[in-house]
């Protein structure tokens, strides 16, 4: 099941809540929760349940055995866990890559290609699972004795299709000792509104140019319509990805859950380095933590360093798909980071601004090039057309392209993507309490808590200025709050209905996590 | 101030989720449900379709996933006031695009993203995108042509005309046809397949001389002629299929200006014109005809709705077909016998839903009109000549329906 399907939005979520606050205590809550996230799996890969059931299963075994085991044993069941999960995740999602290369290497058929579909979200479970139990082997928690509390942990549906990677440290309390609030419950709410919008209206729209100007190819398109696509497809990945994430974390919210923020604003980074400390937040620092620090980080002989480094990003390229483009993807990250951590860092960080902006998004968006198109041969075709070698407009015309129509949205996504929405509602809060102005514009702007990537302040109302700072302001003040929160509330409805109208109305919704 | 703030939006946000929960199960009450609550119907006249019914469990379609994808499409059906959210949504989405169109300076624009029509915001007009040629299209304009070159070879003693009804795809006319590199227009239809019909079958090509022509002659939100085009077309034919004889006389015309019609492209790209087409019939003297519709005696009305127009006893969904509910929907066949012509020359006319509204006046010449859908007619044509004595074949077909492979094996199926 997809969030942007009628049937979560009109069925299983209502279905969902309104059983969650009905049944009373913690552990019928959470085993609700394990069922309906089973439900939510098997609905859209029942083959692949048992798969989930096996992991909850092995990773609890593991965990239990692990925490209740001394010296080198310990290491060999760490070991044999990892392998475990490793090797799940390997079959189903690396055979056929691997099926494909060996035998086209050695010219002859000698690993059969078994074209398994891919079990969605095995990626972010195989991860959450592996943090859960090398965080228990760490001594850094405790193993989880109920299965069923484990189970949820990590076929929590919220999470399970495109992450975020939710470690069990973050959420090991708040399995027993979490607690529902109506103020949660309508911050979930608005960030679940934010999140499906930001998928639906924003990341499908877009994608219905992306996915034409690839379909048509470079030749037809020429070098506007492949620029209008690679554009398209890079707020696409963002707002689809992102928007899962805030639903996700939106879910969480409305059932007492706080996971860590996943997206910080990567469009507004000025480095590579910088973007890749805004995107994807849980995966970096899942790699950071349990890859490249245990090899030994940046404490480091050189070449050991960029070997550590070369690890993480080959790894990093490789979950995200089976195929080249996806480990040519990893490799280019690879050499933007050591170019600008050796070579341009420094000269990079006394440009002006707007010119680290530009050579980031044109950074990013060669990354994304690689990440979209697979075959190799119409990623050079692609190519070719972005330099114009097939002229402006390639065998198309400029209308027919239909570049021009989607402007307004594409002016849309790049507002989207800066954080002038929290930055606007700085202002209103800072003019109704007479705080000071923060100095800085919206591009400048960041997560309250970047060390923490709290996510308390998104959309939560109350947190924006307490009561004894608003009961100092003056009356008409109070009330122009008033207005703009309940303007926002309107509008976040607003959102949804029309969401619905367009997951109702069959609108183009690609899945873009079947490769993950 | 937060209190009411939050309890608002909470329950907003649980109102539009539980929408579809709250009226299922308020279907089960004895409550009545305002009008604009329900999905009244069991068919969207706008989509064209039937509403999905509640799917059927089984251990095989869940597996499969046909289960999962009827059920999503049984829930979005439910959803209260579908089609006026449909038209909403799209109208949205064209609001963006009309404001993209305004720098450029274009009139026509898609009527939603991802929208296979456009919208001609100057002559009002919606319109289906032209298609580019491929050799796809190329091989299917000559498969057409060899199925009727076979069929006209086979048959030399007959009089047979084809006529090709200018479809606003590769019409000239279309607002979009100059804005599109190397579409499949008249010009590449006439010699891609009209040059290569046989002489024996003569060919009446009803290209719209320009665009006022044509939206003079067809409805600007359907794909259809209106009876005015119809008759035009009818007058040519009849000027090669029996020549020197004298079309029907009209002496005026019906409208029906309070029922709108918003056709096929309004309903496929989500668009209303903002000037409604209307229905419009020719008043004449018509002669004493009976019909027979797929071997039921049926009466004259069944082919033109003219009292159920007049008394008002038409659908009352906004998006009701019009075309099809005035003239009649497509049939495989129709025999209609003209009691005031004499016993002898009879015709087969082969014809898409172009032909509902042209069938009356040809019937005006012959005994006996066999007018046959090739879509919906399960044996060939040849068949159908060898065990009916015609002496004349019209075809009237747009350019979509005799690349149609059904078509193809209709007309070519016994020789070839």
């Amino acid at each position: 099941m997809i969030f942007s399907s009628s049937t979560f939005l009109l069925v299983f979520l209502p279905l969902t809540v309104i059983c969650y606050f009905l049944v009373l205590g913690r552990a019928c809550k959470n085993i609700l929760l394990l069922l309906a996230s089973l439900v939510f799996y098997a609905w859209g890969e029942p083959v692949y349940l048992f798969l989930m059931i096996v992991s909850i299963i092995v990773n609890w075994g593991f965990g239990v055995a692990i925490g209740s085991t001394h010296g080198p044993a310990r290491k060999a069941l760490l070991a044999l866990d990892v392998t475990a999960n490793l090797g799940i995740l390997g079959f189903f999602k690396y055979e056929g890559f691997l099926a494909a290369n060996v035998n086209a290497l050695l010219g002859h058929a000698l690993i059969p290609d078994l074209q398994l579909p891919l079990p969605i979200g095995i990626s972010f479970y195989t991860l959450q699972a592996l943090s859960y139990v090398v965080d228990v082997y760490r001594d850094e928690v405790p193993p989880q004795r109920n299965p069923l509390y484990l189970g949820m942990y990590i076929a929590m549906f919220p999470q399970l299709v495109a992450g975020p990677i939710v470690r069990y440290s973050t959420i090991q309390d708040q399995i027993l000792h979490r607690h529902e609030s109506l103020r949660d419950f309508a911050a979930g709410a608005r960030l679940f509104c934010v999140g499906l919008a930001k998928k639906v209206l924003l990341a499908n729209t877009v994608a219905i140019l992306a996915t034409n100007m690839l379909a048509e190819g470079g030749p037809a398109i020429g070098a506007i319509g492949a620029w209008a696509g690679l554009a398209a497809y890079t707020f696409q990945i963002f707002f689809d990805f992102s928007g899962y994430s805030d639903m996700a974390i939106g879910l969480g919210k409305m059932f007492g859950f706080k996971y860590l923020r996943n997206f910080n604003y990567p469009y507004i980074s000025r480095s590579v380095t910088e973007f890749w400390r805004r995107w994807h937040i849980s995966l970096s620092s899942f790699f950071r933590d349990y890859v490249y620090i245990p090899l030994g980080g940046n404490r480091v002989t050189p070449p050991r360093w960029v070997f550590n480094l070369a690890v993480v990003w080959l790894l990093t390229g490789f979950w995200h798909g089976a195929a080249w483009n996806y480990i040519l993807w990893g490799l280019y990250y690879l050499a933007l980071l050591l170019l600008e951590k050796l070579l341009i860092g420094q000269w990079l960080r006394r440009l002006p601004a707007p010119i680290q902006w530009a050579y980031t998004a044109l950074a990013f968006m060669g990354g994304w090039l690689l990440f979209w198109i697979e075959d190799l041969s119409a990623m050079g075709q692609y190519l070719l057309a972005l330099v114009g070698a097939f002229g402006a407009t390639g065998s198309s015309t400029f209308w027919e392209l239909g570049a021009w129509s989607f402007i307004p949205v594409l002016l849309m996504c790049a507002l989207a993507s800066t954080p002038i929405v929290p930055w606007l509602r700085a202002r209103v809060v800072a003019w109704t309490i007479g705080r000071p102005l923060a100095k800085g514009t919206f591009m400048s702007d960041d997560l309250p808590n970047t060390r923490l990537l709290s996510t308390d302040s998104l959309c939560d109302y109350e947190g924006y200025a307490s009561d004894g700072e608003l009961s100092d302001a003056p009356r008409r003040r109070k009330v122009a709050y008033g207005v703009v929160l309940l303007a926002s509330d309107i509008a976040l409805v607003a959102m949804l209905l029309l969401s619905i109208a367009s997951v109702a109305s069959g609108s183009f919704n690609p899945f873009i996590y079947f490769r993950f | 101030m937060y209190q009411s703030l939050r309890a608002a939006f909470i329950a907003c946000f649980s109102l539009v989720l539980c929408a579809i929960l709250i009226t299922a199960a308020l279907s089960f009450l004895p409550v009545g449900l305002p009008a604009w609550l329900k999905n009244p119907t069991y068919s969207s006249q706008l989509e064209g379709r039937t509403y999905e019914k509640r799917p059927s469990l089984s251990v095989a379609a869940l597996e499969d996933g046909s289960f999962q994808d009827a059920f999503e499409q049984y829930v979005s059906d439910r959803i209260p006031s579908r089609d006026r959210m449909l038209m909403a949504n799209a109208s949205l989405q064209r609001a963006l695009i009309a404001t993209a169109a305004l720098p450029f300076g274009y009139d026509v624009y898609p009527t939603f993203y991802g929208s296979g029509t456009v919208y001609d915001s100057k002559a009002d007009m919606v319109a289906p995108l032209p298609e580019r040629q491929s050799p796809k299209q190329e091989e299917s304009y000559r498969a057409a042509a060899e199925a009727l070159s076979a069929f006209a070879s086979a048959h030399p003693d007959l009089n047979m005309v084809f006529c090709e009804v200018d479809r606003l795809e590769f019409s000239g006319a279309n607002p979009a046809s100059g804005l599109i590199s190397d579409p499949i227009d008249r010009p590449y239809m006439r010699s891609r397949f009209l040059s290569q019909l046989p002489s024996n079958l003569q060919v009446v090509d009803l290209e719209a001389t320009d665009k006022e022509a044509f939206v003079t002659d067809y409805f600007r939100s359907d794909h259809h002629w209106n009876v005015g085009g119809a008759y035009k077309g009818y007058t040519k034919i009849l000027d090669t299929l029996l020549p020197g004889a004298t079309p029907v006389t009209v002496y005026g015309s019906d409208t029906w200006d309070n029922i709108p019609f918003f056709g096929s492209n309004a309903r496929l790209g989500l668009c209303e014109v903002v000037e409604h087409d209307v229905i419009t019939d020719l008043a004449y003297d018509e002669s004493d005809l009976s019909v027979r519709i797929d071997e039921r005696d049926e009466s004259i009305e069944s082919l033109r709705h003219r009292e159920s127009y007049d008394a008002g006893a038409v659908s009352d969904d906004r998006y009701q077909n019009r075309y099809a509910e005035y003239f009649h929907g497509d049939f495989g066949i129709i025999e209609i016998t003209n009691h005031d012509k004499p016993e002898g020359e009879d015709i087969v006319l082969i014809g898409d839903s172009f032909s509902n509204a042209m069938e009356r006046f040809v019937a005006e010449h012959y005994r006996t009109t066999y007018v046959i859908d090739p879509r919906r007619y399960p044996e060939t044509l040849g068949d159908f000549v060898e065990s009916h004595p015609v002496e004349n074949v019209l075809f009237v077909l747009g350019g979509t329906t005799y690349v149609n492979p059904t078509v193809i094996s209709f007309i070519g199926g016994a020789e070839g």
